[in-house]
């Protein structure tokens, strides 16, 4: 298997190797280091945090304005994408459900630790940006929503079949992930039903941009 | 094994037995027809069939017809239409 370094599989490595750096001393807990790398522990992960989360904007915008390689998903890497695929989707609905568990743990809680399940979640959301990260550089990326024009054009007609079918699809999840989303939303449902409320408006515009907008754009193309 | 059908009835094909009677690769070919070389692959596997261009083209790089190459039938063996 080839490799091609270039910037953004550098700020790709760099990325995977802070953030997991970080979820590491987020998830040990202090007294294991010993108190005396107590404050160590503190200054390490403080460092770590400012330079993780502009690495991961800075690896995001190289995805974004970069170019796409264009390869198809190729049959030795199928095996090693899927476990990606649903490693990230796990981590992804893990973090979401740790996160917002402890949203309701109290602080004087003694039963359950609240910065556990903070940092449990933060981790796990790291760790998704990894799989994520890891999934779109074995595929180079060919399924990035935001190619240029220009690299759509250097598809073939068989690679344009498929990510038609690719985006077809994803649109789907995107909306029912959405719809569901603020169905579930507990802003929503503990709130009453007020529609002047800024999320409550947010989140049915959403939904229904998501369901509508297809039709709308094919509304405006010459042979719809 | 991934299936890309792009919702028409399979097109039956000889690629592969005329890319080794005239000892091209896939490559080749996909580089005279302007694809990837898995999508040739793919074609030969009858997993995706191309489009009429792409068909046009793939006869032109053996100068054949386009039915020598392409069938929406099964081939017969040659030795069955002797018989």
């Amino acid at each position: 298997m080839k490799i091609k370094l270039d910037l953004r599989l550098w700020l790709t490595i760099a990325s995977i190797v802070v953030g997991l750096a970080y979820a590491i001393i987020i998830l040990t807990p202090k007294y294991w280091l010993g108190d005396d790398l107590g404050y160590g522990w503190m200054d390490t992960m403080g460092r770590l945090h400012q330079l993780l989360f502009p690495l991961l904007f800075a690896t995001l915008l190289s995805y974004i304005f970069g170019r796409s390689n264009n390869k198809i998903l190729t049959k030795p890497h199928k095996n090693l994408g899927r476990t990606l695929a649903g490693l990230a989707v796990l981590t992804i609905i893990g973090s979401y459900i740790i996160t917002a568990v402890s949203v309701h743990i109290s602080v004087m809680d003694e039963t359950r630790n609240k910065f556990v399940f903070e940092n449990t979640g933060t981790a796990l959301l790291i760790a998704s940006y990894v799989f994520v990260l890891l999934l779109l550089n074995i595929q180079k990326f060919v399924y990035w929503p935001l190619w240029s024009r220009k690299d759509r054009s250097t598809a073939d007609e068989r690679q344009l079949v498929v990510r038609n079918r690719v985006f077809e699809k994803t649109y789907r999840y995107i909306v029912a992930i959405v719809a569901i989303y603020w169905v579930v939303n507990p802003k929503i449902i503990n709130t009453s039903f007020d529609p002047s409320r800024l999320e409550l408006i947010s989140g049915y515009l959403a939904v229904l941009l998501l369901t509508g907008l297809s039709s709308i754009v094919a509304a405006w193309q010459k042979d719809s | 094994m991934l299936c890309i059908r792009n919702n028409v009835d399979m097109i039956h094909n000889r690629i592969a037995v005329l890319r080794t009677e005239s000892g091209l690769s896939r490559q080749n070919i996909a580089d005279a027809v302007g694809v990837n070389y898995q999508t040739i692959g793919f074609i030969e596997r009858g997993d995706y069939s191309p489009s009429l261009e792409l068909a046009f083209k793939i006869a032109e790089v053996f100068k054949l017809e386009i039915t020598d190459v392409f069938n929406d039938q099964p081939f017969k063996p040659l030795i069955e239409r002797k018989k």
